[in-house]
Parts: structure tokens; C-alpha cells; sequence
């Protein structure tokens, strides 16, 4: 289709306006906004589209701004062999006027005339591809939906193969068939759910189907069932009486049985009886037998006992008379013997006695001796206590000594003295008290100061000396009491003298001698004794002396000698151990002959008790056998026996006989069978009353459930099933049909796209190349014909991800291609419409799209309505119109 | 010399599926129909009693309002109609529709249920029937040579009812069940019996060379293979004579048709032999169709066969596919004028048509689909 000219009037903004286009090539469009460059597009398709009534919305919007007039369009065309005019006027006066010029003129209005046009377009023009040739303004740019043109596809069609089209007939079929497919089938390609329910009422009828057979079979099975409890009822009852017959028999033979027990039992029991009467008989016979037997045999014991008791005696009388002579020679050695120990014990005596004798003259000497140095000793010991003047001692006195006769000396010299000497005996008191002396005696005395003397009654001499140094009389004064010191510690008076005192010193060293010679003789005497006990020694012996005299005179006829007493009594010893032996001998003697007639006589005493016994025994079992003889007579007892076993061997016939009874009836298997037989009538009653209530049960179920109906409830869900397994059938039959019909021609299709979509590709290549070089290539879409990716300087960018200006590019492209390819076959195709594009492609840019426009629009109606003219100035040969602000024509 | 109707194989109760509900409601009726079509056939022909041979009823779990209604035809009988149970609906220790509720407390007193062996005088008649009754579905041994070994030589006329396959004719010789055709003639000949009335055959068929033993086929037809049914015999009995005369009883026909179609011709002529059937509403058609026709054929045979489907009791088509293979003819491509991927589709889906397998239907139903939505053929 190409347009040649539009007019417009009252169409929204627009007052009046008429625009004419270049029917190949492009066709520029310019005018400010507002200016009705948009609208134009839109009274295009509203002219072609819409009827002169209606009043849907586009053409309410096409109301005009300025006056209440209907919007009028005219638009003069080509289509196919077509040329015409259209006029159309909606809302007010709305009017139609189709103009036919070619190929044959004709002229048509009102409905007529909108529907011969739409005719004529259905049959031209391919509405897909012309909308999808638009590409508006303000509308997100995308694609145009050039998968959907059965132009394009026809074109590209034959591009691809040459062959006969798939154009609009083909298209129209596709359709069909995709809503036949869809009656079967989801957009998705799923049953639809009247298909699914379908299928599952089947399944569900066949499962209704299934479940009222086995109802049925199952009611058979159950009439079966109760035919063969009834048979079995009936068996059950002839076994029943069966068996009770038989029970009824087994019971006679039980009782019979019972019968022969019992008379087992008394045969067993007088069989017993006769058993122990036979056998009290035999023991009663052999006790008689046993009776004399022991009357015969206990007079033999009795006999030999005599016989035994004879012959011990002539050997007792023997043995008693060795046992008188044995106990004559045993009291003889026993005498001599007391007399043998007695003459020993008296030389015993005799040697003691003259032993003791010597024993006491050394025992008394030695005590002697022991007294006379203990007394000397003593003596010695008194006179060492009483002198004291050791020989230490000596010297000091004999140094004082000297010493107070030095002092003395000295002082003397020094002082006066007084010497006085006795005319007469007189008393001179005084001084140093009183003294007497006699004719001839003085005595000297220093004077020291005054010195009183009375001389008797006499004379009072006084004297008064002069006074000596102090220290003379001190030094003697001293030298005085060491010597009287010297002396008390000495023991001796203090006026002794030195030569006394020499004397005793002298004494002293005699009495240690004595002391020592005392101690030597106590030692000799005593030695390892003390002097009791030698006192005591002596006495012992003494003693012993007195007592030997006393008994014996005191002088005894005794040997002289220790030696001969000793032997004397060592022959006395001698005679006695003899005599001792000899007893010994006797003794034993004696208690052999003792012994061995204590054995004799025991032997004697016993066989003696034995004769008593065996006599007793004999008189016993003799007055037993008689009494028992006149009780019952020994033939009695041997006919009463015989009689017994007569007796028993009658009754153990009449016990072999019963037990031969009771085992003919053959016990253990009668109660077996009465027992077995009871238990299977007890299990045979039982089934039977199970079986009874079974068949009752059986019954009833069959009874009421029989007419139920199920076989014609089973009979209408078979029929039903039969129709709807049937009617799925078909359905299926045709889903199967329709979706391989469906399935085969989109592959086909998509096969035949993916042909044809290389001259496409080619043609929107060729156009790219112009604008970006020859690095530019793009993949398509075979069932959309949709720019997938571009691929630039061996970049490929999908097409999402392209910029704005680029995808704007692609676009236009694309529409040019197009148009390109169809109307390249017959002339046919539709016009390319550009509105606005391009705002973001840059100014360098521009010219190339624009030489690519001029390439693209050689032989096809490109519409380009812009408000900035300049961005086509690339597009070499453009028509360009200029609109200006609406004024009414 | 006495007059009896025999028949069997009643079959009261019986569904076919491939019956509508409403053809299956008509098909029931026409069979208590039948029955009374009999007992009036009974009283036209002077008869002094009926009997039937086995499978009174389908089933022995019928609706007890199935009972009612052929309890309630029973009742137009003006004779002793004796009935014997048989393999469908065996008298059973319990759960027998003869014992239930609903058959006792309809049964008309003129109609006696044959329950042992024993010979039963018939009222009013010097007859006696002797009933070979089923007492299981799946009995051991030959019931009518059971019933005919305790017999006596009769003394009036005596008729054996009987039912099941006789064992000279069964395809199932291992059968215990099977009749033993020797040992009834043998009764027959030692005048134990006189007539042997046999059921479970649904075509009348006379057995073996007596004249006596007879199968009466059942009263309204039951299946396509019956080769005599919608019959009832008229039996005229003495020791000395037997005449067997048919009545027709049943007036529904089940016929199985096998069409040879090549090409538009055929496909009339099937349209003119469904035409031409008689009392359609009452017929059952099953048709099987064998041959290659085209497109335009093969619409025009659906168009036929719907066209009678409604007029019929029932169509039934056989469901053996492959033996109509429909394949488009190049006249019928050309014409269709498709091109492209459509032609190219045509192309496969013929191939796919041609083969000899399974897919072959469903391509020639898709082409069949493809010609009509393209509008071939109109």
C-alpha cells in the first residue's frame, strides 16, 4: 500500500490540513511540536479502521479543540491493483465516501463504502505489517512485530526458497488450526482440564466398575461359601451321630471293662489271701522243723560242754601247785633281802661315823683359828680407831713442835717468864689453872702483862712482865694452836708431847701389822665359809657324833679305820643286791604261776557257765518243742500246708483267667477311643455350633444384600463407562490429531523462518553497514524476526544491553529492511512511518542513517515526521513538507 | 398327546452397554414384552403349560424392582409355567433371588420354581416336568444325566428341563458340567423321558436324531453371533409322537455389517444399507469398514454413520482403525491451494498416513482435520 495524499479536518488541533506524499522514497515531515505531525499517522489508520459510527475512544480523542465539528479525514491510496479515495467524517454528520479509480471505478458510501474498503485492504494489505511499519512517537521503542506479518513471511519466503508462498491463506489456516489445537490443548501445551477430567471420570468409573464386580463376586463367593457350610453342616451331622453311635458302644465296652477291673481286683485280692495263708502254713511247718532242730543240737552243745569241762582239771591242780611253791621261794628271798639292806644300812652307819669324826677335828681347827684372828683383828682395828697419829701427821707435829719453840724462843727473848719450882708439894693456881707440884717440879711461864699465881694458900704472887712485840706473841700464839689442833686431830690429849706422840705414831704402825696378820689367818680359816657356817659344821657333826654314841655306848666296837668301815660296807652292798635279785626272780616266778593258773581256772569257771547254758538252752527248746507238739500236732502242720497250696494254685488260675478277661477287652485302646471319641464329639459339637451361627450370619448378609441390585448397579456402571471410555476416545482421537497437525506446522513454520530470516538478516546488515562499516553484523530471531545482538568490531552486544541511540538505530533499521523486502515482490508492503525517532542518535551519525534511508527507500513509501528537520538532512533526495500552525484553508 | 410352549434364556435384567439409557429402557420393556408375547401364545395355542429352560434372570443380584416387573409379565400366563434355575441364576443354599423376599411375595401361583430332581405332576395336564437344575454356578458333573439316572420309566408324558452345553457341540470338551447328548437320547428310547427342553443356547437348535431334544434360543435377541433367537417352541407331545412348531416372540434384531470402501460409491452405498433397515429404532448395528478412501470420503462416511446413529438402537463402529486408512488424493491437496510450510506439513502428515503403523490413524486424522478446517470437500 502507498499513500498518496492525506487531509485532515476538525482533527483534534488541527483545522485543516493536507499533505502529499512521495509514493517511493521518503517523504520528511517537519513542523514544530503541536503542529498535527503525530496526528497525521493517527487519521491514517482511524480512516482505514474505524467506521464512520462509531464512537469507541480514538475517535472520540480525535474531537477537534477548537469547534464541535466531527473529524473528517480523506486519504487517497494504492493497495494491490487498487487505487482509490477515502473520505470519512465520525460523531457529527458522520459520512463515508469511497471513490474507487482503479482498477475499475466504482463509488460507494456509508457502511458499504467502510466495508468494500475493508475488503479491498483484506485482500491487499497485510494490517500486521502496516502497524507493525509504525514506529510512533513517545511509545518505548521496541521491536516492530515483524514475526506476525505473513507478508514479510511470504517475502522472505520466497527470498529463501523460491517456492509457492505461505501468505495469508496459509496464516489463516495456522490460526484455525491453533484454535482447533486449543480446544484440546492449554496455551502450554496441556490437556485442558475437561480432557483430564474426562480421564480421571474413566479411571474413576472403572475403579466403580471394579469395586461393584468384586461386590458381586464377592456375594457369589459368599452364596458358595454358604452352600459349602450347608455341606459341610450336613457332614458335620452325620459324623455327629456317627460318633455318638460309636461313643455310645465304646461306653458299653468302658462299663464292661470296669466290670473285669473289678473282678481283676478281687481275684487279685484272694490270690494274695491264699498266698500268705500257704505261705504262714510252709513258715509254720519249717518253725517245727526249726523246734527240733535245736532241741537235737542244744543237747549236743550240752555234752561237749561237759565233755570240755572234764578235761581242764588235772591241768589247774598243777598250775595251783606251782603257784604255792613259787610264793614259798618269793617269801624267802624277800627276808633275806630285809636282812642284807639292814647290815648295810648299818655299815653305812659305822663309815658315817668315823667319817664324821675326822670331819668334826677339821671343822673345829679351822673354826679355832677364825676366831682367834677375828679377835685380833678386832684389837687392832680398836687401837688404829683410838690412834690417829698416822706418820703425816707426825711430821706436822714435829714441824708445830719446832715451830712454837722457835715462836717461843722468840718471844722469850722478848718478854719475861716465871719459873717456878716446887719446894713443897703446893697448889699454884693461876694462869693456866691450877696445878700441883711436887718438890723438884717447876714450870716456866712468860708473863705478859700480869700473872696472877697463888701458891697454896701461901702465897699470891702477883707478876707483871713487860709486854713483848705483839707479833712474837702473835706467831707463837699461832704456832701454839696448829700443834693443839694437830693433837685433837690426832686423838691424842693436848698436852701430849712430841716424844708421845713418836711413841704413838709407833703404836700405830704395830697395830696395822697385827691388823694385817689378823686378816690373813680370818681368810686361811674361813676360805670360801663364813664362820656360822663352819660353827654350823661342827655342830652338824657333833650332832651326828652325840646321836652314833648315844645308840651305840660311847665307845663303840667299830673298825679303827675309815678305810675298813668303808669296806665293810661295800660287802654289806654287795650282799644285798644279791638278795635283791633273788626276790625279783621269786616275784616273777610267782606271777607266772599266777598268771597261768588264773587262766586255767577262768578257762574252767566259763566252760562250766557254758555247760549251765547250753543245759538251760536244751531244757528250753525240749519244753517249747513239747508245748508246741500238744498245740498242734507236726502232721497236723504238714496237711494244713498241703491243703494252702492246693488252695493257691486254684486262685492264681482263677487270677490268670480275669487278667486274661480284662486284657481281651484291650484297656488302654478302649479308654483311647472313649477319650478320642468324647473329644471329637466335644470338637464336632462345637464346629457345629460355629458352623451354625456362620450360616446364619452367610444367610442374612446373602438375604439382604441379594436384592440390592448390584448386578444392574454393575450393569449401568458398565454402560456408562463404555460411553464416557468411548467418548474420551474420540476426544483423544481428535487431540491427537489436532495437536500433530498443530505440532507439524509450527516446526514447519519455524523451519521456513529459520530459511528465510537470511535475506532479512542480509538487508538489515547491508542497511547497518552504511551506518556503522563493515564490521557490523546482527543475529536474528527466526520465529520474531527480532534484532537478537549486534556485533560491532567483532563486539557482539545483545540488544537489551545496546544504548538508547543504538536500539533506536536497530529499529528504524529494521522497519526499512522490512519494507525493503516486501516491497520488493509486487509492489505491495506497506509504508514505513517514522515518528519523532532518532532524538539520540548523534549529529555525525545522522548522515550515515541518512544515506542508509535513501538506500532503503528505493522502492518503498517511507513517511518521516519530525520537528528537527536537520536530523535527516543526510537523506540525500527527501521530499520535505513543511507544516505550518493551523489556519483554516 | 399334550401342547407346551418351551422356551429359555429369558435373561429378565440384562444390560447391553453399548445401548443409550434410553435404548437400554426399550430393549428391557421389548423383553418382558416378549414374555408376554408367549404366555398370549400359551393361551392362542392351547397349551396346558410352559416351560423355561434356564436363566429366567441374568443374575441373582437383580433390583428387586427388575423382579417385580418380570414377576409382573409371569402373571399373563394362564397355564402352570414351570421354571427351571440355571447357570445365571442358580438356586443357591442362600442368596437366590428365588429364595429373596421379592420373588416370593410376587410369584404368581401359576408359576413353579423347579427345586430338586423329583418328576412334578403337572395341574390339570397328565404331564410331569422334571427339572436339571443349577445349584451353583459351577457344578462338577452332568446335572440332566444326574436328574434323568433317578427316574423311573414314566407313565404319563414326562418332560426334562434342562440347561447348559451339550457335550457334542462344546468347544470346552474338558467341562464336567457338559451334557451327555448318548445317555438323554438313552432316556429317551427307555421312555423315561419324552422331551428333553434345554436351555443356554440362544438360537433354537434341535440336538441329536430324537425330534426330542430341542434347544429353544432365547425370546429376544441378546448378541450379534444368534444365528435363530427371538424364538419360542410349541411343543406337541406324546410317548408316541413329537412335533416342534417356532413361534417368533422377539422383535429386536442385532446385525453385524463389514463394509469394503474404496472410494465415494461405497461410502452411499453404506448410507443406503443403513436406509434400508428395518424398524430402526429396535436394530443394533455393528459396522466395520475396511479399505483406503480419501478425504472427501472419509467425511462424508462420518456424516453418514451420524446421521443414522440417531435413528438407530445403537451404531457401534469397530474400533479396528487400520482397516480404514484414509489418505488424501493429489486432486484433493491441489485443490486446497496451500502453499509453504503448509504444503510442506500436507506432504509429511500423507507420508506419515501411508505408513503401516500405529501413527499412521492420527496422521490421517490430523490430514483429515487439516482438509476440513482448509475447507476441502464443502
Amino acid at each position: 500500500m502507498k499513500v498518496h495524499r492525506i487531509h485532515l479536518r476538525n482533527y483534534k488541533g488541527v483545522e485543516d490540513l493536507e499533505v502529499e506524499l512521495a509514493l517511493d522514497g521518503v517523504t520528511i515531515i517537519e513542523g514544530p511540536n503541536e503542529v498535527g505531525k503525530t496526528t497525521i499517522a493517527e487519521a491514517l489508520s482511524l480512516v482505514l479502521e474505524q467506521p464512520d459510527s462509531s464512537s469507541r475512544s480514538v475517535v472520540r480523542d480525535a474531537r477537534p479543540v477548537h469547534n464541535d465539528a466531527g473529524p473528517w479525514v480523506e486519504v487517497e491510496l494504492s493497495t494491490g491493483p487498487y487505487r482509490l479515495v477515502v473520505e470519512k467524517r465520525w460523531l457529527r454528520s458522520p459520512m463515508t465516501h469511497l471513490r474507487v479509480l482503479e482498477p475499475r471505478a466504482e463509488e460507494v458510501t456509508g457502511r458499504q463504502g467502510h466495508e468494500r474498503l475493508r475488503a479491498i485492504l483484506a485482500e491487499t494489505l497485510d494490517e500486521q505489517l502496516f502497524r507493525a511499519l509504525h514506529h510512533y512517537q513517545g511509545v518505548e521503542l521496541q521491536q516492530a512485530a515483524l514475526g506476525s506479518s505473513p507478508s514479510l513471511a511470504a517475502a522472505l519466503d520466497a527470498a529463501a526458497t523460491g517456492q509457492a508462498v505461505a501468505g495469508q491463506k496459509e496464516a489463516s489456516l495456522l490460526e484455525l488450526v491453533r484454535e482447533e489445537w486449543l480446544r484440546y490443548f492449554t496455551p502450554g501445551g496441556k490437556p485442558i482440564a475437561e480432557r483430564t477430567a474426562a480421564s480421571k471420570q474413566v479411571q474413576a468409573l472403572e475403579q466403580e466398575v471394579l469395586a461393584a464386580r468384586a461386590q458381586l463376586e464377592e456375594l457369589e463367593g459368599l452364596a458358595e461359601r454358604h452352600r459349602d457350610l450347608a455341606a459341610r453342616l450336613g457332614q458335620l451331622r452325620e459324623e455327629l451321630e456317627r460318633c455318638d453311635e460309636a461313643l455310645a458302644e465304646e461306653r458299653a465296652r468302658s462299663e464292661l471293662l470296669q466290670d473285669r477291673r473289678l473282678a481283676l481286683l478281687e481275684a487279685e485280692k484272694a490270690h494274695a489271701t491264699a498266698s500268705t495263708e500257704k505261705e504262714d502254713a510252709r513258715r509254720r511247718v519249717q518253725e517245727r522243723a526249726a523246734l527240733r532242730e535245736e532241741v537235737t543240737s542244744t543237747e549236743r552243745a550240752a555234752e561237749e560242754a561237759e565233755r570240755e569241762t572234764e578235761k581242764d582239771r588235772p591241768a589247774l591242780g598243777a598250775a595251783r601247785e606251782a603257784v604255792r611253791a613259787a610264793s614259798e621261794r618269793q617269801g624267802r628271798a624277800r627276808s633275806a633281802l630285809v636282812e642284807a639292806a639292814q647290815q648295810e644300812k648299818q655299815a653305812r652307819g659305822v663309815e658315817e661315823y668315823r667319817r664324821r669324826l675326822i670331819s668334826r677335828d677339821l671343822w673345829s681347827e679351822r673354826l679355832a683359828n677364825a676366831r682367834a684372828g677375828r679377835a685380833g683383828l678386832e684389837e687392832a682395828r680398836r687401837v688404829l680407831a683410838a690412834n690417829l697419829m698416822d706418820e703425816e701427821r707426825l711430821a706436822a707435829i714435829e714441824e708445830a713442835s719446832l715451830a712454837i719453840t722457835e715462836a717461843g724462843a722468840h718471844l722469850a727473848a722478848s718478854t719475861g717468864s716465871l719459873l717456878v719450882e716446887a719446894l713443897a708439894d703446893v697448889v699454884v693456881t693461876g694462869g693456866a689453872g691450877a696445878r700441883t707440884l711436887r718438890p723438884g717440879e717447876s714450870f716456866e711461864q712468860a708473863v705478859e702483862g700480869e700473872l696472877v699465881l697463888e701458891v697454896g694458900e701461901l702465897a699470891r704472887l702477883t707478876v707483871r712482865g713487860g709486854a713483848p712485840e705483839r707479833s712474837l706473841r702473835e706467831a707463837l700464839g699461832e704456832a701454839e694452836r696448829r700443834f693443839a689442833d694437830l693433837l685433837r686431830e690426832a686423838g691424842l690429849p693436848e698436852d701430849s708431847t712430841v716424844v708421845q706422840c713418836r711413841l704413838a705414831a709407833q703404836q700405830r704402825r704395830e697395830a696395822i701389822a697385827s691388823e694385817q696378820r689378823a686378816e690373813k689367818l680370818v681368810k686361811d680359816s674361813l676360805r670360801d665359809l663364813s664362820l656360822e657356817r663352819l660353827e654350823a659344821e661342827v655342830a652338824d657333826d657333833e650332832a651326828f657324833i652325840a646321836s652314833f654314841e648315844e645308840e651305840h655306848g660311847a665307845s663303840p666296837d667299830v673298825p679303827e679305820t675309815l678305810e675298813a668301815a668303808r669296806s665293810l660296807r661295800e660287802q654289806a652292798e654287795a650282799r644285798r643286791a644279791a638278795a635283791e635279785e633273788e626276790a625279783d626272780a621269786a616275784e616273777a616266778e610267782l606271777a607266772e604261776a599266777r598268771a597261768r593258773h588264773d587262766a586255767l581256772y577262768k578257762a574252767g569257771a566259763d566252760r562250766a557257765a557254758a555247760l549251765g547254758v547250753a543245759r538251760a538252752l536244751q531244757e528250753r527248746a525240749s519244753d517249747t518243742l513239747r508245748l508246741a507238739r500238744e498245740l498242734e500236732a507236726d502232721e497236723a502242720l504238714d496237711s494244713a500246708l498241703e491243703r494252702c497250696s492246693v488252695a493257691l494254685v486254684g486262685a492264681a488260675r482263677r487270677l490268670a483267667e480275669a487278667q486274661a478277661a480284662l486284657a481281651a477287652l484291650d484297656p488302654g485302646s478302649v479308654e483311647a477311643r472313649l477319650e478320642n471319641l468324647e473329644a471329637r464329639a466335644r470338637r464336632l459339637t462345637a464346629e457345629r455350633g460355629e458352623l451354625e451361627t456362620e450360616i446364619a450370619t452367610v444367610r442374612t448378609t446373602l438375604s439382604v444384600r441379594g436384592e440390592e441390585g448390584l448386578q444392574d448397579r454393575l450393569d449401568a456402571l458398565e454402560s456408562r463407562l463404555e460411553r464416557e471410555a468411548r467418548a474420551l476416545e474420540r476426544t483423544e482421537r481428535a487431540a491427537a490429531a489436532a495437536n500433530l497437525l498443530w505440532r507439524r506446522l509450527v516446526a514447519n513454520r519455524e523451519a521456513a523462518q529459520r530459511a528465510y530470516v537470511a535475506p532479512f538478516r542480509a538487508a538489515v546488515e547491508r542497511l547497518g553497514r552504511i551506518v556503522y562499516g563493515p564490521s557490523f553484523s546482527v543475529e536474528v530471531d527466526h520465529s520474531t524476526l527480532a534484532v537478537a545482538s549486534r556485533t560491532l568490531q567483532g563486539r557482539t552486544v545483545a540488544f537489551d544491553q545496546l544504548s538508547t541511540g543504538a536500539r533506536e538505530q536497530l529499529c528504524v533499521m529494521a522497519r526499512l529492511a522490512c519494507a525493503g523486502i516486501v516491497a520488493g515482490r509486487d509492489g505491495g508492503g506497506a509504508p514505513v512511518i517514522i515518528d519523532d525517532a532518532l532524538g539520540w542518535t548523534d549529529r555525525g551519525r545522522l548522515d550515515r542513517i541518512g544515506a542508509a534511508f535513501r538506500a532503503a527507500s528505493r522502492n518503498c513509501q517511507v513517511v518521516v515526521l519530525t520537528c528537527d528537520p536537520s536530523r535527516y538532512d543526510g537523506i540525500g533526495d527527501a521530499v520535505v513538507r513543511h507544516l505550518r500552525p493551523s489556519a483554516p484553508a | 398327546m399334550v401342547r407346551f410352549i418351551h422356551s429359555a434364556d429369558w435373561q429378565i435384567g440384562m444390560s447391553r452397554h453399548f445401548l443409550s439409557p434410553e435404548a437400554q429402557s426399550r430393549y428391557s420393556e421389548a423383553r418382558l414384552e416378549a414374555i408376554r408375547r408367549i404366555a398370549e401364545l400359551a393361551a392362542r395355542e392351547s397349551c396346558d403349560f410352559a416351560v423355561v429352560a434356564g436363566d429366567v434372570f441374568e443374575s441373582n443380584q437383580l433390583d428387586r424392582q427388575v423382579v417385580a416387573r418380570a414377576l409382573d409379565a409371569l402373571a399373563a400366563f394362564e397355564v402352570p409355567v414351570f421354571l427351571l434355575p440355571g447357570n445365571h441364576d442358580p438356586l443357591l443354599s442362600a442368596g437366590s433371588l428365588w429364595d429373596s423376599q421379592s420373588f416370593l411375595a410376587r410369584c404368581p401361583a401359576n408359576v413353579v420354581v423347579l427345586r430338586d430332581d423329583r418328576p412334578l405332576a403337572v395341574p390339570g395336564c397328565p404331564a410331569e416336568v422334571v427339572g436339571a437344575l443349577w445349584r451353583t454356578k459351577r457344578p462338577v458333573e452332568d446335572l440332566v444325566a444326574r436328574a434323568l439316572s433317578a427316574l423311573e420309566p414314566a407313565r404319563t408324558v414326562r418332560v426334562l428341563v434342562g440347561h447348559g452345553s451339550i457335550d457334542e457341540q462344546s468347544p470346552d470338551p474338558g467341562n464336567p458340567a457338559l451334557i451327555n447328548l448318548r445317555s438323554a437320547e438313552q432316556a429317551i428310547a427307555d421312555g423315561r423321558v419324552h422331551y428333553v427342553a434345554l436351555g443356554d443356547r440362544h438360537s433354537v437348535t434341535e440336538v441329536g436324531s430324537t425330534g426330542r431334544i430341542w434347544y429353544s434360543g432365547t425370546p429376544l435377541v441378546t448378541d450379534y453371533d444368534e444365528v435363530e433367537p427371538n424364538r419360542a417352541l410349541l411343543v406337541s407331545l406324546s410317548p408316541e409322537g413329537c412335533a416342534v412348531e417356532r413361534l417368533d416372540v422377539g422383535d429386536w434384531a442385532f446385525r453385524r455389517q463389514r463394509f469394503e470402501l474404496s472410494g465415494l460409491d461405497d461410502v452411499e452405498e453404506v448410507g443406503r444399507w443403513l436406509e434400508e433397515l428395518p424398524d430402526k429404532r429396535r436394530c443394533v448395528v455393528k459396522a466395520s469398514f475396511v479399505g483406503t478412501v480419501s478425504l472427501a470420503a472419509r467425511l462424508r462416511l462420518d456424516k453418514v454413520l451420524d446421521e443414522h446413529r440417531d435413528l438407530l438402537a445403537a451404531l457401534e463402529v469397530s474400533d479396528r482403525r487400520t482397516d480404514l486408512a484414509v489418505l488424501p488424493s493429489d486432486e484433493e491437496i491441489g485443490d486446497l491451494g496451500l502453499g509453504g510450510f503448509v504444503a510442506a506439513t500436507l506432504e509429511e502428515l500423507k507420508d506419515l498416513a501411508g505408513a503401516q503403523d500405529e501413527g499412521a490413524a492420527t496422521a490421517q486424522d490430523a490430514l483429515a482435520l487439516l482438509f476440513r478446517l482448509a475447507g476441502g470437500g464443502s
